[in-house]
């Protein structure tokens, strides 16, 4: 568990695959622990494809929104190839890293130009690079939930299943029902508790 | 009130708000966008998307002169399409606040430049703010209402992208009403003939020596003491950088950067022993400090004058200069694995969007297409290489009359969209008109302000609000300043597109198609089904992969390559059924 301030949370994914909805989850059950928050959004045009990056910084006093290269104590990863882009640039030997293996592919990889790193291979490196590596099968679990589009969710479940941040479970769910509409809440609850149990199960 | 968590964009909103801001103008522009967006969720603000940044000044200028409190917002590029209102409102003055949200874009995350707009202030002789977070983009909008009226004068607030997008805490306040007292003559002071502005000009550069003391003594700049050693003078995300890398060093954290405070800025360079000036950007600080005879280190020291900075280049170059003051940090070496380099992952146009139709298609014209400013700029890119050039709003269809003045006719069109039509385009196309030209403009309409976010303008029919309004008629607004040879036409309609780019092309006359096919985004479109690639007829030619759509991909390679079609993805189109020659593409049964 990472429980000396400040805390730096990066979230790699593709432009789409809900980062922004994480990170302000994220930063509710922060100040419900009265935990100061900060967030930095790397985009450019991510509404068409684009890889998205998320800095979330607990901290009691203020902090840039930017976490400095090296120095993200967790990193989740919605996106494989985007999750080792990210693990080279800001872990450590302390860095504990989740991903869900669902690739988005890009574009010159869909006109065989390029090649997508082999799964196996990404695995490897990220296990080089970090202290822990989990690997969550969000986009399935979020399928069997109802809908992949929550692997989002189920990756917050995760998180919080292994007990990486001091926040409680509750505060969590509480935030997750609060944050979404109505008709969603039933649906974001079972994605949730799908990462969560596979977080509880990936516990060293 | 409990604090909130907030970007930089909705505090500055929440910031005029509570200044009891009025009137809100903006045109759309990364990453601005939601200042105006956020604003207009209050009560008591008309917002109001204006055709571009000049409008959207003027309107605002208009509202200040007549007491109200008024803001403009817009990113850096739009500051100059703004700026011919910009410099003389410096001299009118203003009698409601005037607020102007500025957002530079260093790094260019979303924008054909990065040019630095504190030059603009320098320039036009204004008071520029410049916060380094959300909690103080509330407080300093807020207060730069107030130095508006106090000191007659619009007030620039500076953001730049990481400020814009980044959120932090915020604490909300109440709404201070102001009363609107209307617009009174004042003919000297609003009537910019040389005989009054040469006395308003006297009046600016009173104000700038007034503003300068007010720098001097103003909260908004403040000292951290700390070592002696080191003194880094700041502002913006940059301040925050710096604090990270060195959080023992002196600061002198600038909250207004122009005018700069000279005196405040001696007594602290007398204070440290190193004094080290860290800016994105230009210079601006640096060189106004160097002219008052400080010896001071700044872009010497390796500080770029490209790109964002970064918290790494920060530290980097402080920790290889004055190596006891940055924070330790260990080094970490990586062996990168089997792929040294990781395939990129570039912004592409959306499957199913029209723009690939029109410029796939005006491609088989081997025609010089002069592009815009939009999402169809991403056609430039490698497979469909269907665009150009871009420059800036509007110029693709000065510049296809400008290469047809010289080279002929036939050759070059312009294509741009709909709402950068109607911001920059129109007086272009009246020009061609005017000078007897025979260029095609190709007007991409996808019904909205498809890359900033799809906000509405004044073709779709619809306000801010979603109130319906009158809609500006492309073709007819076309046909109205003279252009006999204008088409509406859906691009799903192929041929027809095709024949008709092709008749334009020979003619002698200036010609307009709009190709209007609402953006793939706007939700509630009807869906058309899915596209499939029969294995047995594919040839493999990858005519098909050659429109870069996301939806179609290959498969393997060399021999054992296979093309196919998400259907996920897939939105309908057709059009790689129609470049397929093998008749392998077809509606999914």
């Amino acid at each position: 568990m990472y429980s000396h301030l400040p805390i730096n949370v990066l979230i790699a994914g593709v432009g789409g695959q809900g980062n922004l909805i994480v990170s302000r989850l994220l930063a509710a059950v922060a100040m419900k622990n009265r935990v100061g928050v900060v967030i930095g959004e790397t985009k450019g045009a991510s509404q068409r494809g684009g890889p998205v990056t998320s800095h979330i910084r607990f901290s009691q006093h203020p902090l840039g929104p930017l976490i400095p290269h090296k120095m993200a104590h967790i990193i989740i990863g919605f996106e494989p190839l985007e999750t080792l882009r990210a693990s080279r640039r800001y872990s450590n030997e302390e860095t504990t890293v989740l991903f869900n293996p669902a690739p988005v592919v890009p574009m010159l990889v869909a006109q065989g130009l390029q090649q997508y790193p082999k799964l196996e291979d990404i695995s490897l490196e990220l296990g080089s690079m970090n202290q822990c590596v989990h690997l969550i099968e969000a986009t399935q679990l979020a399928s069997k939930a109802g809908d992949p589009i929550l692997l989002n969710v189920v990756m917050l479940g995760a998180l919080c299943g292994l007990s990486l941040l001091s926040f409680e479970r509750e505060q969590f769910v509480e935030t997750i029902v609060n944050g979404v509409p109505e008709k969603y809440r039933e649906l974001n609850r079972l994605a949730f508790e799908a990462g969560y149990e596979q977080g509880c199960a990936r516990m060293p | 009130m409990s604090k909130v968590l907030m970007s930089g964009n909705e505090a500055a909103a929440r910031g005029a708000y509570e200044a009891g801001v009025r009137f809100a103008a903006s045109y759309p522009g990364t990453p601005a966008t939601e200042v105006l967006e956020n604003v207009a969720t209050y009560d008591g603000v008309r917002a109001q998307w204006t055709v571009n940044e000049k409008v959207a000044l003027e309107e605002t200028i208009g509202a200040a002169v007549a007491g109200a409190r008024a803001l403009a917002s817009m990113k850096h590029v739009g500051m100059n399409v703004a700026a011919d209102p910009l410099f003389t409102a410096s001299y009118i003055g203003v009698k409601g606040g005037l607020v102007i949200i500025n957002a530079d874009d260093p790094g260019m995350h979303s924008s054909q430049n990065e040019q630095d707009n504190r030059h603009y202030a320098r320039a036009a002789k204004l008071l520029m703010l410049e916060p380094a977070d959300s909690a103080e983009t509330k407080e300093f909008v807020r207060l730069a209402f107030d130095l508006s009226e106090e000191y007659d004068t619009p007030v620039i607030v500076r953001m730049t992208t990481r400020i814009s997008h980044s959120k932090g805490l915020v604490e909300p306040g109440e709404r201070t009403e102001k009363e609107v007292e209307g617009f009174k003559r004042d003919i000297p002071k609003y009537v910019m003939l040389p005989g009054y502005a040469r006395g308003r000009h006297v009046v600016v550069e009173e104000r700038m020596k007034k503003l300068s003391e007010l720098c001097d003594r103003s909260e908004l700049n403040r000292v951290i003491p700390g070592d002696r050693f080191l003194g880094i003078i700041s502002s913006g995300a940059a301040f925050q950088y710096a604090l990270e890398a060195a959080p023992r060093a002196s600061f002198l954290k600038l909250g207004i950067v122009n005018p700069i405070p000279k005196d405040m800025i001696s007594q602290f360079a007398a204070y440290v022993e190193n004094l080290v000036i860290i800016e994105e950007l230009d210079p601006i600080i640096e060189e106004q400090v160097r002219a008052m005879g400080l010896r001071v280190f700044g872009k010497d020291l390796g500080f770029p004058l490209c790109g964002e900075l970064s918290p790494e280049a920060v530290w980097n170059i402080l920790n290889l200069r004055f190596p006891n003051m940055a924070r330790p940090r260990q080094e970490v070496t990586i062996q990168p694995g089997r792929y040294k380099d990781l395939p990129p992952r570039p912004p592409v146009l959306c499957p199913g969007c029209s723009h690939r139709i029109v410029l796939s298609i005006l491609k088989k014209f081997k025609v010089n297409v002069m592009g815009d400013i939009g999402c169809y700029t991403l056609a430039a890119q490698s497979p469909l290489n269907a665009m150009d050039s871009c420059v800036c709003m509007g110029a693709s269809v000065g510049m296809a009359f400008g290469i047809e003045k010289v080279t002929g006719k036939g050759k070059t069109v312009a294509a741009l969209g709909d709402s950068t039509f109607i911001h920059g385009g129109i007086t272009g196309l009246i020009d061609i008109v005017y000078n007897k030209g025979a260029t095609l403009v190709m007007i991409l309409d996808n019904c909205t302000t498809a890359m900033t976010g799809r906000q509405d303008h004044p073709a779709t029919g619809k306000t801010l609000q979603g109130e319906p309004t009158i809609a500006l008629d492309l073709e007819k607004l076309a046909r109205g300043i003279g252009i006999r040879d204008a088409h509406t036409i859906n691009p799903l309609e192929f041929d027809r597109l095709e024949q008709t780019i092709k008749s334009c092309l020979e003619s002698d006359e200036p010609s307009v198609i709009v190709a209007k096919r609402p953006c793939v985004l706007i939700p509630g479109q009807e869906e058309l089904p899915a596209y499939k690639i029969d294995q047995e007829l594919c040839n493999q030619c990858a005519a098909c992969i050659r429109l870069g759509c996301p939806a179609i991909m290959q498969l393997g390679k060399d021999k054992k390559k296979e093309f196919f079609i998400d259907e996920f993805y897939c939105q309908g189109c057709g059009l790689c059924q129609r470049v397929c020659k093998f008749d392998a593409i077809g509606v999914k049964q």
